[in-house]
């Protein structure tokens, strides 16, 4: 343990891929300082218990369960978890020291293979104790077949450790995938979770990460479009509270003709969070008559937080259509003013506004789990203002996009001028 | 029946150092019907908003009692709560939040208990289409790419929804087209009689006032209200303008 420890803690401080000078600038730095210290005194939770109590409580279940000490695959058959010593695969070993310490590092992999004209679904649970998680998911899905996958990566209570995850994914021509991240850590682990996705022609990708946990949260996702018409839609939320540090680098890259690529970013800060979000475009020289779009947006929800977003672009290619924007501001004032006057506190004003700012992604996931957990995890927070809480499948009110949808629905039943 | 009464004390008020109210007084009674004119910038806006506790807005001295108690100490949601309303002038837009739900959680809140959906739908339908506003509108997101006039009509169907004991309504016929200014004038009459609130309307002009009977007029100019009377004050400002009130 201890040795993995001195290892992170030389290992994890930059990124040497990161050449660009403003990216370099803003770099959140992991502090290992505690890693493996303050536990001494915790009780190490059972990781069984602890996957069981997570499941009855959110109404979920899952079919992988990773965790330092314990790893199980309860249903599905296309998963397998392997021991492995080393472990490269579609990452650089030089690419980035996280990365270089994970694939260098003792750990699990699984491996999930989507048969070839098959649908499938799987709901991997990750988490840290007390120890290091240092796990590798590696997703490859055969033409002509579809996967949703839910990968929520937590960690118990209290624990200062780091939560890795390397998630490697491929999708050959025509293949479908959903893929849900939902980073919900408790508020003294550090996360690392970094995703590399290639996408052959003709393939249709949705990646949505939902990053709210982690004393520190680093999350690196590079999506390549590198087959002809690949189609990739990359939607990131980030709920920040406390002192919660969050360095968000996502790449879109269009490398073939006909490719379309997506990324909407929307990050909702309160207290003194802090978030970095670093899009990224990059348009190949053989990328004829591709579409790129990159929107990051953000609300302030409290004077003390901060965010900076930092667009950039690569076009190597003149017959593209790409777009960028970013906007960042306080949450308004006469828009608080405005519900408050209907009876809304304060809080439950707020709570609704980021609601409505997040639910239009929400909404779009298609894995019902992973949205109702993904709802779970921000209403609670936006209700408690922990870093992580563990979501709740029962509640119901206004800030529940969930409850908000269905009561939508059920009004609109009785709607008579659609 | 409790009769709700607002009454407002010698009330100054600033925003950003700049004094706005200069000294009101206006009481206002649960089943009376006041309208307030005055001049751009006069502070019309600015009082209604006082009432509501507009968070920007600095008392510097008088008071505004709900049934003899100062209000000043309660939060917005407080006053809402009380039986307050403000139809805001410019409604904000809520993206993401679906105007029906919003309304229907709303009403929950101020009724605290649960409230029948198609009870709360039929009332919605009825109201919408007196009010002509167009199909599909209050499915979709609060306010959101709602036209000016589509606000104003929505703002009214809050009011008639959450049965407030007194609305303060701020300038409910801006932006809205000849027709649609006597849809909503009548709406607001009509959830007057019915509802028999107290109502403050803020106006620039007569046309609506001509479908409307106040007991009581207020020329608001300057922070001060200047003149005070019957519906014969309107005639007199339409035809002399707020100069005559100046000084
Ligand atoms: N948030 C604010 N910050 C600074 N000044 C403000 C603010 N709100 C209002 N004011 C100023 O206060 C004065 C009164 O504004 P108010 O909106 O109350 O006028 P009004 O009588 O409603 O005008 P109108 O008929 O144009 O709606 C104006 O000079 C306005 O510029
Ligand atoms: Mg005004």
């Amino acid at each position: 343990m201890q040795e993995k420890v001195d290892y992170v803690k030389t290992i994890l401080e930059e990124a040497p891929e990161e050449q660009n000078e403003l990216y370099k600038r803003r770099f959140i730095k992991i502090d290992f300082e505690n890693f493996g210290k303050d536990n001494a005194t915790q009780s190490v939770q059972d990781p069984v218990a602890f996957a069981k109590e997570l499941e009855k409580g959110a109404n979920v279940s899952f079919d992988v369960v990773m965790s330092p000490t314990h790893e199980e695959i309860r249903k599905s058959g296309i998963a397998k978890i392997e021991e492995l010593k080393e472990y490269e695969g579609m990452y650089g070993r030089s690419e980035d020291k996280a990365i270089a310490f994970s694939s260098s590092t003792p750990g699990k992999l699984l491996s999930i293979e989507v048969p070839q004209g098959t649908n499938q679904n799987c709901n991997i649970l990750a988490f840290s104790t007390n120890e290091i998680l240092n796990a590798r998911v590696k997703i490859n899905v055969r033409r002509d077949s579809s996967l949703n996958v839910l990968i929520y990566s937590t960690s118990m209570q209290d624990s200062a450790t780091l939560n890795s995850i390397l998630n490697e994914i491929y999708l050959e021509p025509y293949s479908s995938v959903e893929v849900n991240l939902i980073n919900n850590q408790c508020g003294m682990c550090s996360a690392v979770s970094y995703s590399k996705i290639e996408c052959a022609a003709n393939s249709s990708l949705k990646f949505n990460a939902i990053h709210s946990g982690g004393k520190v949260l680093r999350a690196k996702t590079e999506i390549n479009a590198s087959g002809n018409a690949a189609r990739c839609n990359s939607n990131e939320l980030i709920l920040g509270s406390g002192s919660q540090k969050f360095d968000i680098t996502t790449k879109i890259i269009n490398n073939a003709e006909h490719t379309e690529t997506f990324l909407t970013s929307k990050a909702a800060l309160m207290d003194e969070s802090l978030c970095i979000l670093k899009g990224f475009a990059e348009i190949g020289e053989h990328a004829e008559n591709s579409k790129s779009y990159v929107s990051e947006r953000g609300i302030l929800l409290d004077k003390t937080a901060r965010i900076e977003t930092i667009p950039g672009m690569g076009i190597s290619n003149n017959n593209v259509k790409a777009t960028h924007s970013s906007a960042t501001m306080p949450i308004d004032s006469e828009l608080l003013f405005y519900l408050t006057s209907r009876g809304l506190s304060n809080e439950d004003a707020k709570t609704l506004v980021v609601s409505g700012f997040f639910g239009s992604t929400i909404s779009q996931i298609e894995n019902t789990m992973a949205m109702q957990l993904g709802e779970g995890v921000i209403r609670e927070k936006m209700l408690t203002k922990d870093v992580a809480t563990t979501p709740k499948a029962t509640l119901h009110g206004i800030w529940n996009a969930n409850a908000m949808r269905s009561a939508d629905d059920a009004l609109l039943e009785h709607y008579k001028y659609r | 029946m409790m009769i709700m009464e607002i009454q407002i004390k010698e009330l100054r008020a600033s925003i950003a150092n700049k004094e706005i109210l200069k000294g009101i007084n206006l009481t206002i009674k649960q089943g009376e019907f006041h309208v307030i004119m005055g001049p751009n910038g006069s502070g019309k806006s600015t009082l209604a908003k006082a009432i509501m506790g507009y968070p920007k807005l600095k008392i510097d001295s008088g008071d505004i009692l709900v049934d003899g108690k100062s209000i000043l100490g309660l939060t917005t949601d407080k006053r809402a709560e009380l039986g307050l309303f403000l139809q805001f002038q410019n409604p904000v837009e809520v993206e993401g939040v679906g105007f029906l739900n919003f309304l229907h959680n709303v009403k929950r809140k101020s009724e605290k208990k649960d409230v029948d959906i198609a009870q709360f739908m039929k009332e919605v339908n009825e109201t919408a289409s007196t009010l002509k506003m167009p199909n599909g509108i209050v499915g979709r997101s609060l306010n959101h790419g709602f036209s000016g006039g589509e606000k104003k009509k929505a703002e009214i169907l809050q009011m008639q929804v959450l049965k407030p004991k007194i609305a303060l309504l701020d300038e409910p016929d801006s932006g809205l087209d000849v027709d649609a200014i006597r849809v909503v004038a009548a709406s607001i009459n009509r959830i007057f009689e019915e509802q028999k609130l107290g109502m403050l309307v803020i106006t620039h002009y007569n046309r609506i006032l001509s479908y409307m009977k106040p007991d009581f007029v207020h020329v608001l100019v300057n922070g001060k209200i200047v003149a005070e009377g019957n519906s014969a004050l309107i005639k007199e400002v339409e035809e002399n303008g707020y100069d005559s009130f100046m000084k």
